[in-house]
């Protein structure tokens, strides 16, 4: 049994890292953290994390947020976009299930550029781009949930 | 073992219903119906008879008995198309972009009005279903199309069943599962 965020994160991790699209407008080799990216990590990458809401219509189902940021360095912007059209592909509506978690259905609920207070501003002579998309993220925990049944 | 399952179970997560469903009409899903809005309702309504001998305080088995049948499905329709308002004015017909009213003739029936709704985790990456079929379907009542001073609008359509002058005990309607754990 593992729990519900390494589930979810491992599933989203495979998912993102192996789809061909998404390598070739990467660069050709998805990068992807969980959290924050460490020190100096080669642009571009991914960051994500899960973070849990309140249940919903029953116990064993939750509403959490899913949050993935996406870090790029051109001079236009374009990489990042195209980046941001193959990761909505992949995800938005998306249907699947793990061993510890079942009916999880991502939904894109908003996303844009972020602008940063560092030397990491939109359109500066770094050119460096971050751009933020946030998911809906509802499931059903179901290991958990059979582990606290049986308690 | 607790006290308060509240009925959840081991399998709960593949036996839940979930989303508005899809609207088809013809055998087998022939055709989708469009996009709807604000959900969908599906009634199957079996009135039944209730003898009560003298001396019963209340309902008594073996003296009840079907006495009537109504499936109605009720659909907001979003997606608005030309034979989607032919079917809400039952009897009219389509010529040339053009829709007139017109007699109800058996042809007008709809052999089969569908929903099917999406039922969870039935399998990796699957999704099971439910599908609820009407058959002999008129759409019944007015149709009203209430148009804001913004936004979109949806019009309401109830499919009626009706049953079929040659199998009168065949009640008009039934429900199919696939992918049930």
């Amino acid at each position: 049994m593992a729990d519900v965020q390494v589930s979810l994160l491992t599933y989203l991790y495979n998912l993102l890292t192996t789809n061909t699209a998404l390598k070739t407008a990467m660069g050709g080799a998805v990068r992807c953290y969980p959290v924050s990216a460490p020190p100096d990590s080669a642009f571009p990458y991914l960051v994500h994390r899960i973070d849990a809401g309140p249940p919903g219509g029953i116990w064993p189902e939750r509403n959490s947020t899913y949050q993935l940021d996406v870090w790029s360095q051109d001079p236009a912007a374009h990489d990042i976009t195209a980046i941001r059209n193959r990761l909505v592909l992949i995800l938005d509506e998306l249907v699947f299930n793990t061993t510890d978690v079942k009916n999880v259905r991502p939904e894109l609920q908003t996303d844009g550029f972020i602008t940063e207070n560092d030397v990491r501003q939109p359109g500066s002579a770094m050119n460096i781009w971050h751009y933020a998309l946030q998911f809906n993220l509802p499931y059903y925990r179901q290991t958990e949930t059979v582990a606290i049944l049986a308690r | 073992m607790s006290t308060k399952q509240r009925g959840i179970g081991t399998n709960t997560y593949e036996r839940i219903l979930m989303g508005p469903g899809a609207v088809y009409t013809g055998a087998d899903q022939a055709s989708l119906l469009g996009a709807t809005m604000g959900g969908n309702v599906m009634e199957i309504t079996r009135t039944f008879r209730d003898i009560r001998p003298d001396g019963a305080q209340g309902p008594v088995k073996g003296f009840r008995s079907i006495e009537e049948v109504d499936a109605v499905l009720t659909v907001r329709l979003l997606e608005v198309t030309e034979q989607a308002l032919v079917y809400a004015l039952a009897g009219s017909s389509l010529s040339s972009n053009v829709i007139t009213g017109g007699e109800i003739a058996n042809s007008t029936y709809l052999a089969a009005v569908s929903i099917i709704a999406e039922m969870t985790g039935a399998t990796t990456e699957g999704r099971g279903s439910i599908a609820i079929e009407l058959s002999n379907v008129l759409v019944e009542g007015p149709m009203t199309i209430n148009l804001p001073e913004n936004g979109e609008t949806a019009i309401e359509l109830k499919f009626r069943a009706h049953y079929d002058v040659a199998a009168l005990t065949t009640e008009p309607w039934k429900i199919s599962f696939t992918h049930v754990a």
